[in-house]
């Protein structure tokens, strides 16, 4: 089943076209990564989905977005009070916002930032913030446009690892290759969409990646490399899985 | 020289990239203490975004007339420099991606010419194209033109490929400063701070964490190759 399915988009920004025909289903309850160069129209199809524009179509109603700015996006004076501001919003009884405020503040270890004002935190702690207090409110759908860029690979892998567990669709507008292995899903657009692949049969497309100005995340490099010497023969997402394997 | 901030002493080496890393100091409060200092000039990431004009060649002419230079030329060559060419003069910042956003205020910064520049999370709107000519830049201005940078950033990757040195940092003060062998190989300070290891450590420590052979640490992944041939 699709959570999102765009057909046949059409847009221009004055004079220059950004999609020519561009179609593209998104599955439910999986992490899509949309990766493509600077200036492809990442931001633009994001700001798109939100404002429902038209051949594009969700098929949910439960949907949260997060774009790349957090200043934008902050309203709680504290940071509990932003943790509860879409449980509020949507009237949730309170011994659930409750419950649901515990575990997450359990979860994460943030319990000694739990009264700070937002504004005092540094940006990647504003991002991850941002992010839980969007999840407290069980979207189907979370739309991240860049949204995790301040944040470190460490705080990354305990956010995506938490995701996992949710049932939840997420997409996510990246410029960073090494985002996309956190999911399961690649795309890459570039006035249309360039790929559409499971993670790892859309990293096996090298020539690909790197005509899109995209990295290829180290293990996928040094994988390939080996390949070539023939010292492996598939590509590892997990460092130890290959160490294992080298020297087995 | 000494960059003094609250409770944080850096001793800087002149004409080299210092990484800071770790929680604890306030961007905005650091970027308006520099305000009163001629020879810093801090560029924060674009999402604060501090663009004054309308037009890429009314900002940088701007800048052009802040600086001590004469020949408006320079206005061509700091786009150069950021791998921008001239036709961008006539674009409106409105019409501007976030990393060219980025790449006009970074061509205004070094047209002020200060002596020492601090960039927080410079890599970050960048695709791989952008951003290998972002490094390039980077060490040219340090070599070429004898600058002092100093970067924010939680990137390890992006730390491990660029600094000269680096700095710990969290509330209390500097943690631990050395180079980039002495800070990502150091696990313990590592996981007490909640900083990543760059991936190429990483995959060093756990050859040496299963199979007992130091590998010994390598700065990028064809040397890497090489040993582990050797050691196979």
């Amino acid at each position: 089943m699709n959570i999102v399915e765009i057909k046949k988009l059409n847009y221009s920004y004055k004079d220059n076209i950004v999609f020519e025909n561009l179609s593209l289903n998104i599955k439910k309850n999986r992490i899509t990564t949309i990766l493509g160069p600077n200036g492809c129209g990442k931001s633009t199809l994001f700001k798109l989905i939100v404002e429902n524009y038209k051949h594009i179509k969700i098929n949910t109603k439960k949907i949260n977005y997060i774009s790349t700015n957090p200043f934008e996006q902050i309203v709680g004076k504290t940071v509990k009070d932003q943790l509860m501001f879409y449980l509020k919003q949507n009237n949730i009884k309170e011994s659930t916002i409750k419950r649901r405020i515990k575990k997450i503040i359990h979860e994460f270890r943030i319990k000694d930032i739990i009264d700070k004002d937002p504004y005092e935190l540094d940006n990647e702690q504003k991002q991850i913030i941002l992010i839980l207090s969007n999840l407290l409110n069980y979207p189907e759908l979370l739309i991240l446009d860049d949204a995790l860029c301040f944040v470190s690979t460490y705080n990354k892998y305990k956010i995506f690892k938490y995701l996992k567990r949710q049932k939840i669709s997420i997409i996510h507008f990246s410029n960073n290759v090494e985002d996309s292995i956190f999911g399961n899903q690649i795309v890459i657009i570039n006035k249309k969409v360039v790929l559409n692949k499971p993670l790892k049969a859309a990293l096996k497309e090298e020539k690909l990646l790197l005509d899109n100005n995209l990295n290829l995340p180290f293990i996928i490099e040094l994988s390939l490399k080996l390949k070539y010497y023939n010292l492996l023969e598939d590509i590892y997402l997990s460092i130890d899985e290959m160490v294992n394997k080298i020297w087995n | 020289m000494e960059l003094v901030f609250e409770k944080y002493h850096f001793n800087i080496k002149n004409n080299s990239i210092n990484c800071i890393i770790g929680k604890g100091i306030n961007l905005e409060l650091l970027e308006y203490a520099c305000k009163y200092v001629d020879s810093v000039k801090l560029i924060i990431h674009p999402i604060i975004n501090n663009i004054l004009y309308k037009t890429v060649k009314k900002e940088l002419s701007y800048a052009f007339e802040q600086s001590n230079h004469r020949n408006p030329n320079k206005i061509i060559d700091s786009l150069k420099i950021v791998g921008l060419d001239n036709t961008y003069l006539n674009k409106k910042i409105s019409d501007l991606s976030s990393s060219e956003l980025y790449l006009i205020r970074l061509a205004s910064i070094l047209l002020i010419n200060s002596k020492i520049l601090i960039l927080e999370s410079p890599n970050i709107y960048l695709d791989y194209k952008h951003y290998l000519n972002f490094l390039k830049i980077i060490r040219t201005i340090k070599r070429r033109y004898n600058k002092t940078i100093i970067i924010f950033s939680n990137d390890s990757d992006f730390i491990h490929s660029i600094a000269d040195y680096i700095f710990v940092i969290n509330e209390k003060g500097i943690l631990e400063q050395g180079n980039k062998y002495e800070i990502f190989t150091n696990e313990k300070l590592l996981k007490k701070c909640q900083i990543s290891m760059p991936k190429i450590i990483l995959f060093e420590k756990k050859v040496f964490n299963k199979i007992g052979i130091n590998i010994g640490y390598r700065d990028n992944i064809n040397d890497l190759i090489k040993d582990i041939y050797t050691y196979k």
